[in-house]
């Protein structure tokens, strides 16, 4: 069943998405293969005959460097090259679920501050390790739109009658949406697709049968020194593991064709949620990688993978996410009548009819206030004093000034209009001033007025340490001398320099 | 002089001698000082005594609080002391001026140069850019301020003075904190945690030693919740509901248990394909009628010795969702407009004589971390001076009994779920132990 009345993310042409899969052996964290490609074209698949050796996924990684770094536009690999100013066109990577995800974090605490192998392999891997690490942080900032989990956006787009623990599984997803038949026929065939791994992880049951051998056979080579069993070996664990990891880059392939193809209209809040995604891929990974310090949002280092010790760092980035949520939230609503038909029900919108429009004092003076009534019983969740927006014209706000409970079950409410009085100036005329008799007798869903802006001033006045109590509020933990070997986390030292 | 008299006397005389420490602290320019209390043990008393103190040796005082009401009702009652404040607030703000000696000012510019008492809230204290700091400043629930916001409050002064109740339920945070759980000054977590893990002999840490709103009984359930020890105003027996006509059935058991306690549990049979998931009309119905026997009952609050009738203006209900909270709203009429219904977080701060309330963990047969945080069940048992009726769905004694918590936490952080699914089965299990439950039959 879709979900919503608009999508939730943006189509963008295949050429600016990278889909990325990975597979890796049972209990080891590092990949064993990874695929990589434009959705419509066959992928590029690396993998490693021996995932336990370091050196040999190191390199399989240093393949996708290039690759992966040119499509994030590192300073180094972007066709815009290092410009801070270039308008660079939106991006997204995905992958085929939250697995995959972690993946990414894995490599973070694996690449970012490795100095293992040759400099100018290391160096390389250093960039993969960060590209991965903002990855797998912007994965984690609500409302972003750049690093996508098939499964998360097939979620969002439609509801699916199964228990959370199934959801994760792209293949189950595609199954019941491409499924023809009943709704038994269908469930039949998402638990036949769920059979075939889509995690990282794969079938312990294929990797023994298949691989297991392989594996021995080119780890015997390698020690007796028989190429050609190292050869053989490495060819068939290439070609069991390509299968593997094809069949995981089709499934986001699919998801990226449904979603495709899905006849609802693009939210039309999602533009300013894609350029505040570039906004922090220009700050949080541009910038960081030119090692360009920013008044507003920190100075330069290099983030931890595990957590952000510097406590500057961790309350901006904390007010970011804050601010993210809140502009996810009272943006996509504006273009959504299912999205206020839920916060309705909730309580934490108001859907009701104008009966009266009238002004309060006199003049330019004029103030608009209006009388709502909504019907039904459902809870509230607004208050006296509470500001609100209206729902597809987000600059004009009401407080309310009174709620009272009408008899017939809903309520009456008193709203002084305190924004967009007039209309906008260079307006169409389709907005109507707020203290028109016109608006009488119109609908009206009033829903919460977005105030990201406070939270993301927050993230820049955190950092000031120039301030009297800093000797309490921004003293910096004495994790330099805790059990933090040099070069495995971020640069207090240079984060704390005047 | 009775032995109440004497109790109440020594406990005065102990609020006195924190208040005094702490003035003197004050005065003598001590950098950092927590001061931990209870329900209802009178620490926005402390701070107000404690800031008139630093205005009379001259010192420029800034106040934070955590919402606007809070700011506004310390604005009343330095104005009901005699003490001239400054109320700042938002721009656009009107703030509360009909207090004489309550000057409200929006523009930070504006504001005196001058020892002064300013009263703000954190959000308005953090979004400004303040030319000169004040001397001090002290933080009205502390423990509702995430560190996040508290760095923020670096620029108001260098001296800070922190006051809040850690029991209650912690800063509301609505995004994933899984990034920051193991950092050092992890921005979510409440504020005088941190400051007291990282100064823990510099910060002068003082506690209030005891509860004037809550009786005996309830003090004793809730203790568990807390870090320190505390006692009551009231003792066993001083505090409670005398209702004047007999009632039959479980409603008419469960006024009697108030009769002798403070606090009453009233189970309702859980259906057998297992409780509502969302809105539980029925429990919600129940609640409500609970009200309605209470009132019905023309019970009298009996506390310090005198007894005053119980209206519809001291009972209170909570929920901790919302959809509860509007289900019983609806089943309120007109006579019962006057009882208050919100949900935990909005009641923090706020007392009733009854308090009749619908447990945290009704109707939730899988609980997890959030389900089994004590700070929403701590501020419901909290908010009563006489009497609080507990209403649950009645699997919950077996839900907490097979319940296994998950120790899910990042690595070094305390075990919050175990320790929640403790003080849970310790809090139920008293109540049942002392023949406080009364069960409701299937019908």
């Amino acid at each position: 069943m879709p979900c919503g009345a608009a999508l939730r993310v943006p189509r963008l042409p295949d050429p600016q998405i990278l889909v990325l899969a990975f597979v890796r052996m049972g209990g080891e964290s590092s990949p064993w293969g990874i695929a990589v490609g434009r959705p419509g074209k066959p992928p590029q698949v690396f993998t490693t005959p021996e995932p336990r050796t370091r050196d040999d996924v190191a390199e399989m990684v240093a393949k996708l460097a290039p690759i992966l770094l040119t499509h994030v536009h590192h300073p180094r690999f972007s066709p815009f090259g290092p410009d801070s100013n270039a308008a660079i066109p939106p991006f997204q990577v995905w992958v085929p679920n939250a697995t995959h995800l972690e993946m990414l974090h894995h490599l973070n605490y694996t690449y970012t501050f490795t100095k293992y192998g040759s400099a100018s392999r290391h160096l390389l891997l250093n960039h993969v390790g960060q590209a991965c690490g903002w990855l797998f942080r912007e994965a984690q900032r609500p409302g972003q739109l750049i690093t996508l989990a098939a499964t998360d956006v097939l979620r969002d787009a439609f509801t699916f009658p199964a228990e959370s623990a199934r959801l994760g599984h792209p293949g189950f997803l595609l199954a019941w949406l491409g499924a023809k038949g009943t709704r038994d026929e269908r469930m039949a065939a998402a638990a036949e697709a769920e059979r075939l791994s889509a995690a990282t992880s794969l079938d312990p049951a294929f990797e023994r049968d298949e691989l297991e051998f392989y594996v021995d056979l080119h780890n015997t080579g390698r020690k007796d020194g028989k190429a050609a069993d190292v050869a053989r070996a490495s060819k068939m664990i290439h070609t069991r593991l390509a299968e593997e990891l094809e069949r995981r880059f089709h499934l986001v392939e699919q998801a990226l064709s449904v979603i495709g193809k899905d006849k609802r209209p693009e939210n039309r809040g999602l533009p300013l949620l894609v350029q505040a995604s570039m906004d922090e891929h220009r700050r949080q990974y541009r910038r960081l990688e030119q090692d360009i310090d920013d008044n507003e949002d920190g100075p330069a280092f290099r983030p931890s993978p595990e957590t952000d010790r510097y406590p500057s760092a961790a309350a901006s980035r904390f007010y970011v996410h804050e601010a993210s949520q809140e502009l996810r939230d009272t943006l996509l609503v504006h273009g959504d009548r299912e999205m206020q038909a839920d916060l309705i029900v909730s309580g934490e919108a108001i859907a009701g009819v104008i009966v009266d429009v009238r002004g309060e004092g006199a003049g330019r003076r004029t103030v608009p206030v209006w009388t709502v009534e909504s019907r039904g019983e459902v809870p509230l969740r607004v208050r006296k004093d509470s500001t609100l927006c209206v729902a597809g014209l987000s600059s004009r706000h009401v407080v309310i000034r009174s709620i009272e409970k009408l008899g017939t079950g809903g309520y009456r409410f008193e709203l002084v209009v305190t924004k967009l009085i007039n209309g906008p100036r260079k307006g169409d005329g389709t907005v109507l001033p707020a203290t028109s008799p016109k608006l009488k007798k119109q609908r009206v869903v009033l829903v919460k007025p977005s105030m990201d802006q406070i939270a993301r001033k927050r993230s820049f006045l955190v950092w000031r340490r120039d301030v009297p109590g800093a000797w309490l509020t921004h003293a910096v933990p004495a994790v330099r001398e805790a059990d933090v070997p040099e070069g495995v986390a971020e640069d207090l030292t240079r984060l704390t320099k005047p | 002089m009775s032995a109440r008299s004497n109790r109440q006397n020594d406990i005065g005389a102990q609020v006195d001698a924190v208040t005094a420490q702490l003035i003197q602290h004050v005065r003598d320019e001590g950098r950092l000082a927590v001061v931990k209390a209870p329900p209802g043990a009178g620490k926005t008393y402390v701070l107000l005594k404690a800031a008139e103190a630093a205005l009379k040796t001259r010192q420029r005082v800034a106040i934070a609080t955590q919402t606007n009401s809070q700011a506004d009702d310390i604005c009343r009652r330095l104005s009901a002391m005699g003490v001239a404040c400054i109320r700042f607030v938002r721009q656009g703000g009107v703030g509360p001026s009909q207090w004489a000696g309550v000057q409200v000012i929006a523009d930070q510019p504006s504001l005196p140069m001058v020892p002064c008492i300013v009263v703000g809230t954190t959000a308005k204290w953090g979004l400004i850019e303040l030319a000169v700091a004040f001397d001090v400043l002290f933080v009205e629930e502390a423990w509702q301020m995430s560190w996040a916001n508290f760095m923020l409050l670096g620029q108001v002064a260098p001296r800070f003075v922190l006051i809040g109740d850690p029991g209650q339920i912690p800063p509301v945070v609505t995004i994933d904190t899984a990034r920051w759980e193991t950092a050092p000054r992890a921005p979510h977590r409440p504020a005088p945690e941190l400051v007291l893990q990282a100064h823990p002999n510099e910060a002068l840490s003082l506690s209030l030693p005891a509860t004037r709103r809550l009786p005996a009984c309830s003090a004793d359930l809730i203790r568990p919740f807390y870090d320190f020890p505390f006692g009551t105003w009231a003792e066993h027996g001083e505090r409670a509901l005398k209702p004047t006509r007999g009632r039959a059935g479980p409603l008419g058991a469960l006024i009697g248990r108030l009769c002798t306690a403070s606090v009453a549990g009233l189970t309702v049979p859980t259906p057998e394909g297992g409780p509502p998931l969302e809105c539980d009309e029925e429990v919600a119905g129940i609640a409500v009628d609970v009200v309605r026997a209470l009132l019905e009952s023309q019970a009298g609050c009996l506390s310090e010795g005198q007894t005053s009738p119980l209206t519809t203006a001291d009972i209170g209900l909570c929920a901790t969702h919302h959809v509860m909270n509007a289900a019983m709203n609806i089943r309120l009429d007109k006579k019962l407009s006057c009882v208050s219904i919100d949900t935990p977080e909005r009641w923090q701060g706020l007392e009733r004589k009854v308090m009749v309330v619908v447990h945290p963990l009704s109707g939730v047969v899988e609980p997890g971390a959030f389900d089994l945080e004590t700070g929403r069940l701590c501020v419901m048992a909290s908010r009563h001076q006489i009497s609080l009726v507990v209403v649950t769905r009645d699997h919950l004694a077996d839900t907490l009994d097979s319940h296994l918590p998950y120790a899910d936490q990042a690595v070094g952080r305390p075990d919050v779920s175990g320790r929640g699914h403790f003080q849970n089965t310790q809090f139920w299990t008293t109540l049942t132990k002392s023949n406080q439950v009364v069960a409701m039959k299937r019908a």
